[in-house]
């Protein structure tokens, strides 16, 4: 690779680390794996960098790709049972990791591909045709899941006690309704 | 509650990362080197393939 090539790589991983692992993380649900599935996707887009036409989607394809497919390999399903370290109890005051679990617990109650779907529109602002590119099916389809995984999470978020609120999420609803 | 603000509370204890853009950089080229050699081993495989076959094929 040149050196002005490999510059732009680099810029690239630099701003996008974080976010794809935003992305990993909310799909399968774990930061090991989700920093797995993007270094991974990150090597492997290396040897194409060249080729490849919009690299922020084709990584995001990979990392979402790999995500689901950690999350169904069986020794990822394994846990074991006695070899961690107990852990320690620490006083919340605040309620922040109380609340941090509660919404996990919401957003987890959302199948992953629809989870996927609406991180990929609602959080990293993809459009429809782009978000229906990474998830690999149609625009339609693309915006069934989308509409799917709001109204789900919307139903789990209820039960918290929590309103999904925000001007794009009512210009969604309203358009899809 | 705003997605945005929904999914940065899901992701707010994010751990530091493991691996750094020079790590990731070191594995591509690593990934690249084992990809050309395997090129070139399926090409010179495909050679000696062509010439086995040339050498059975040509009436003696």
């Amino acid at each position: 690779m040149k050196a002005e090539d490999e510059q732009a790589f680099r810029e690239f991983v630099t701003s996008e680390m974080a976010s794809l692992r935003k992305l990993a993380y909310v799909t399968c649900g774990n930061w090991h794996t989700a920093e797995d599935a993007v270094a991974n996707a990150l090597i492997k887009l290396y040897p194409r960098w060249r080729k490849v036409d919009r690299p922020d989607l084709y990584v995001k394809t990979m990392v979402y790709r790999a995500a689901i497919d950690e999350t169904r390999r069986p020794w990822r399903r394994e846990r074991s049972a006695g070899d961690a370290m107990p852990d320690v109890v620490v006083r919340d005051p605040a309620g922040s990791t109380d609340e941090r679990m509660r919404l996990r617990a919401a957003l987890d109650a959302v199948p992953a591909r629809q989870r996927a779907a609406v991180v990929l529109r609602h959080y990293l602002g993809l459009s429809l045709e782009d978000t229906a590119g990474v998830l690999d099916c149609t625009v339609g389809t693309a915006k069934s899941q989308v509409s799917r995984g709001l109204a789900k999470l919307r139903e789990s978020l209820a039960g918290e006690r929590i309103d999904l609120t925000g001007k794009q999420m009512e210009e969604w609803t309203s358009a899809v309704a | 509650m705003q997605l945005h603000d929904l999914v940065d509370a899901v992701t707010g204890e994010e751990p530091p990362m493991a691996r750094t853009a020079d790590d990731i950089i070191a594995s591509g080229r690593r990934a690249e080197r084992r990809r050309r050699a395997g090129f070139a081993s399926a090409g010179a495989a495909g050679l000696v393939l062509v010439a086995v076959a040339g050498a059975f094929a040509l009436p003696t």
